[in-house]
């Protein structure tokens, strides 16, 4: 069961109140939100190294590279615009990290439920960011502490908090 | 629980003719830190008849002994504005019943619009001395009457001017070649007649606004209707509500324990249980379903359909 301090993730489907509206995915197999498509729609797909396999829109090599165009788009966007999300978690926390730094609300910016199991870790003693693809446990790549993996999502951080308890603390 | 404040008049001013800048000090204990939105209830009056009327809150003194209100006679008046623009005065005593902010300022906001009409602006006024002092970013539109610009502009606090863009003509006020120029973290907040504020809503939902960044206070005095009956199920008792009268006021006019807060149909803090009758919905809280019901009434603006209403009282 998802944490209750964890994104409003749903089913996309398109606003009709929105006047533009932009669909972000870090992979060509995501979905466009369910809905009559708008007139004023534009899709940014991250790609990677095959930018030719027939997703429509803004292709972007790493997911850094859509995440920093998005910034500069939200620093300039006038209401009305609408964003949609869907991909990894990881991915999805970082675009809420971004829609929020722009004061977007939850009717503004909408999120696919993840298409992977991995959630995006902060260590806390280190600040390593990590994606943990499975359970309460993880090893942080960054200094070697054995953490458990906290169930409060904190939005400000964008990931789950990794905690190493005392007696597992590396030496 | 805080009952109030004994307070006075302690000095009016008249902006113009139909505006009224009355500063009221407390006779007991200080107000309470105000945060901009906030509105008090006045009770007021007379050997003959008795007000209880909510007013946006200007500004608090620093000492806390002082709140500030600008009243507009209203027209068609109920009374109260018009006893106060006739006979306050210095000295006059009167009481703050309670203090409530039910539009408070969204401060995790990085750009605020406010647009009002008439004495609308009141909230407004001590939202702007707020983000003057903060430096936020702000824009302020208000409508008014070409005679009235001048008084409006000298309420507003140091700063604010420049900020501020008064629109004289109503049907020439194209709100929305100001909204759609918002930028996307813009929250935008309305005061006025009802239907100016469903006109800002339309407007801005029309250009793109995500309804949770729309927010609103209604003036919504209580109308005038239909005289009725009301039954109190506890005890039998039968008041008559008059139609210049609204169901609070016959309420309380018979010494009836009624709840309340705002007295504009915004909050539900008057709801009370329906026995029997079909009320008159004229409220801003109720869902449709629960109007549809017809279980619950706000007895502040609401009134009856039916000759006659029982409420659990």
């Amino acid at each position: 069961m998802r944490s209750p301090s964890a994104l409003p993730y749903g089913v996309l489907r398109f606003d009709p109140t929105g006047r533009r509206h932009l669909f972000v995915c870090d992979r060509p197999t995501a979905r466009v939100p369910v809905g009559d498509v708008p007139a004023t729609f534009d899709s940014w797909t991250v790609t990677g190294d095959a930018p030719e396999n027939g997703s429509f829109g803004r292709k972007f090599q790493s997911s850094e590279h859509l995440l920093e165009a998005l910034s500069e788009k939200l620093s300039k966007a006038r209401v009305g615009l609408r964003v949609y999300a869907a991909g990894s978690e990881s991915f999805l926390v970082e675009i809420a990290r971004i829609t929020d730094r722009y004061g977007l609300c939850a009717q503004e910016a909408a999120f696919e439920e993840p298409m992977d199991g991995a959630v995006p870790v902060l260590c806390i003693h280190c600040k390593t960011r990590f994606a943990c693809e499975t359970g309460a446990f993880a090893t942080c790549p960054g200094c070697g502490r054995h953490l458990e993996v906290r169930t409060h999502f904190s939005r400000r951080e964008g990931a789950y908090m990794g905690v190493a308890e005392p007696q597992a603390a590396a030496s | 629980m805080n009952t109030g404040w004994d307070a006075i008049v302690e000095r009016v001013e008249r902006p113009s003719p139909r505006l009224l800048q009355i500063d009221v000090r407390t006779q007991g204990a200080t107000f309470p830190p105000v945060s901009p939105g906030s509105h008090a209830v006045l009770a007021f009056g007379d050997a003959s008849h008795r007000w209880k009327n909510a007013y946006s809150i200007v500004a608090r003194s620093d000492d806390g002994r002082c709140l500030r209100f600008v009243v507009r006679l209203a027209t068609p008046s109920r009374g109260g504005s018009r006893f106060l623009h006739d006979l306050a005065t210095a000295g006059m005593s009167l009481r703050v019943a309670s203090i409530t902010n039910l539009f408070p300022i969204v401060h995790t906001a990085r750009r605020h619009v406010m647009v009002s009409a008439g004495v609308g602006i009141t909230p407004f006024l001590a939202y702007c001395a707020s983000f003057q002092a903060e430096g936020s970013d702000y824009a302020l539109h208000h409508v008014c009457r070409p005679d009235e610009l001048d008084a409006f502009a000298a309420l507003l606090p140091g700063g604010v001017r420049d900020r501020t863009t008064f629109h004289t003509r109503r049907d020439a006020f194209d709100l929305k070649t100001f909204l759609v120029e918002e930028p996307i973290a813009a929250r935008l907040y309305t005061c006025g007649p009802d239907a100016f504020v469903a006109a800002v809503t339309d407007a801005a939902t029309s250009v793109g606004f995500a309804r949770a960044k729309i927010h609103v206070e209604r003036f919504a005095a209580p109308e005038t209707g239909r005289a009725f009956t009301v039954e109190l199920a506890r005890s039998g008792r039968r008041i008559a509500v008059e139609a210049e009268q609204s169901l609070l006021e016959a309420l309380e006019a018979a010494n009836v324990d009624a709840p309340s807060l705002c007295r504009g149909g915004a909050c539900g803090q008057c709801a009370v249980a329906v026995c029997a009758g079909t009320p008159d919905h004229r409220d801003h809280f109720l869902t449709a379903a629960e109007r549809e019901a017809g279980n619950v009434i706000l007895t502040c603006v609401s009134r009856a359909i039916s000759d006659t209403l029982v409420l659990d009282l």
